[in-house]
């Protein structure tokens, strides 16, 4: 009865959110018809539709290489991010001389770098899973540094009191409290990191939805970078939907998950 | 060991704390002394801040003092500790949020002895069933109240058999009935199991309930005013409280209390 009861607000909620942005697509595509918008300058959804299904194989592989360049990337800062905060966590005085140097790092405007980068590892994909790892690398550090610090501090003396290895602690107590930020952390880092490979595709790219964008600039086809856009979009929106699937089940005893 | 054998031996305790800039030091605690007996339930009475969490985490070898000695069985507390001999409850339950009520109960049993999963499993529920929480084994901890939460952490500190429990204010938070439930239970507990309690609290009335012999300390930095025996009958129940020997006792350390 309860479970049927939380189906049905579970249903109501997605025909409310269905109902609300179908009614802005209907709005946008009425008043451009209305106010008769030249399609250069705003296509309607009707024309982005239209030239995303004219283009869907294109645009899918062109895709498929952003979102292999964002996962890599942000595996790649994911893994040095959780070894980093680790090593900061463990050995102070590491936290303390190395913590400056990356937040100077990340006032550093990123996309400064890609020529630089792109000088160093050429033209290919590599430079963009490079930007995608950094970009997505701090948020997922300064996380898991505050999570690995966030234990309660009477269950680390139970744990001394239990006789407890480091290991112990650190399996049985640390790295759970430290799971919310974590995860947050990732939320944040997989949404840069699209961000991150998109950008450095814009500065010097002949793949990838950052690079079609462009040549629909280019060619001052505007739908064609509408179509890129929408597909972009849903990309992110995928991705952050994984993570957000990923969270329930792992932070399935915290509060902030009904 | 006999019943009188003294197993605790607090000598000359002085402990005082460094503050954040590491300029004023804030004493804690100024000079105890007092003795706990083999079996014995302890009560530490004073006032909030008197330095009574600070005392009971020296005595149970995680704090280390600054001066003076806790001795257990002649030997020094943090021997006692490293041998497991210190079940603690603490003010707030600090169940592990993510695991169920049986599991958070073997927690300790999966430290100490990892490979006799089956083997825990049947000590923490024979505690689950004696703190009564036996229905709620496969529940999370925040699917519980704040009295069940505690009774759990009792389980969880009970199940690996040591010598003594310390415990700090565990009823502290919750309502006065409840509470004397709990107190009720905890004396049921400590006679089936038998550990030496000390038991941390700042209500004269829960100690001279409780206890054998309460400890009862100044304000901060505190020193012991007096160590009362209490030679109630036991065992004790609710209606003990209504009796003229209870009054009597109470009055008395009241009267000590005012002298000073
Ligand atoms: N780690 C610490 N660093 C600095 N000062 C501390 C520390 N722990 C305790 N103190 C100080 O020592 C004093 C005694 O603290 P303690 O927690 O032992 O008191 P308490 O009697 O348990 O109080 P309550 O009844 O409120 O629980 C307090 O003034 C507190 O500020
Ligand atoms: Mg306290």
């Amino acid at each position: 009865m309860l479970l049927d009861g939380l189906k049905k607000i579970k249903m109501k909620k997605a025909i409310m959110q269905i109902l609300f942005y179908f009614g802005i697509l209907m709005i946008w595509q009425i008043s451009s018809m209305v106010l008769n918008i030249p399609e250069y300058i705003l296509p309607s959804p009707l024309e982005i539709g239209k030239e995303i299904s004219a283009n869907l194989s294109l645009l899918l592989k062109h895709a498929s290489i952003t979102f292999f360049e964002a996962i890599t990337g942000f595996i790649l800062g994911t893994v040095t991010a959780i070894i980093l905060a680790l090593i900061m966590v463990n050995f102070k005085i590491f936290e303390v001389l190395v913590y400056p140097l990356l937040v100077m790092s990340q006032t550093t405007p990123k996309i400064a770098i890609v020529p630089f980068l792109i000088l160093w590892f050429g033209y290919d994909l590599l430079p963009k899973i490079i930007i995608a790892a950094i970009v997505s690398f701090f948020p997922i550090l300064v996380n898991s540094v505050k999570g690995l610090k966030s234990a309660d501090l009477e269950l680390l003396d139970l744990m001394k009191s239990y006789g407890a290895t480091n290991k112990q602690v650190f399996l049985k107590v640390k790295f759970p409290y430290a799971l919310p930020y974590i995860i947050t952390g990732l939320k944040i880092g997989v949404a840069f990191s699209v961000i991150g490979a998109i950008v450095a595709e814009f500065v010097g790219a002949d793949k990838g939805l950052g690079y079609l964008i462009m040549q629909g600039n280019i060619n001052l086809d505007t739908s064609f970078m509408f179509a890129a856009l929408v597909i972009l979009s849903l990309l992110g929106v995928a991705l952050y939907k994984i993570m957000s699937i990923i969270e329930k089940k792992v932070l399935y005893w915290h509060p902030s998950v009904e | 060991m006999g019943a009188n054998t003294k197993i605790i031996e607090i000598e000359n305790l002085k402990k005082t704390f460094l503050n954040r800039e590491k300029k004023k030091p804030i004493k804690a605690i100024e000079n105890i002394n007092f003795d706990v007996n083999s079996g014995e339930f302890a009560a530490i009475v004073g006032p909030s801040g008197c330095g009574k969490t600070t005392l009971l985490k020296i005595i149970g070898g995680l704090l280390k003092p600054t001066s003076g000695s806790v001795l257990v069985r002649g030997k020094d507390a943090e021997h006692a500790r490293q041998h497991r001999e210190f079940g603690f409850v603490f003010q707030n339950p600090a169940l592990l949020p993510w695991r169920t009520i049986l599991e958070n109960v073997y927690l300790p049993l999966e430290i100490i002895s990892k490979d006799n999963k089956t083997a825990n499993i049947k000590k923490a529920e024979r505690l689950l069933k004696l703190v009564g929480l036996i229905k709620f084994k496969n529940n999370l901890p925040s699917e519980l109240s704040g009295g069940m939460q505690q009774r759990v952490a009792i389980a969880r500190a009970l199940v690996f058999e040591p010598k003594f429990l310390l415990m700090d204010e565990p009823f502290s938070s919750l309502d006065e009935i409840t509470r004397d439930k709990m107190n009720i239970e905890l004396l049921s507990l400590w006679h089936k199991l038998k550990p030496t309690i000390v038991y941390v609290t700042h209500s004269l009335k829960e100690a001279v309930f409780l206890a054998d012999k309460a400890v009862i300390l100044s304000n901060r930095p505190s020193k012991v005013k007096k160590v009362v025996e209490i030679d109630l009958p036991r065992p004790r129940g609710q209606q003990i409280i209504y009796t003229r020997n209870y009054s009597r006792i109470l009055r008395n350390i009241r009267g000590l209390l005012k002298d000073k």
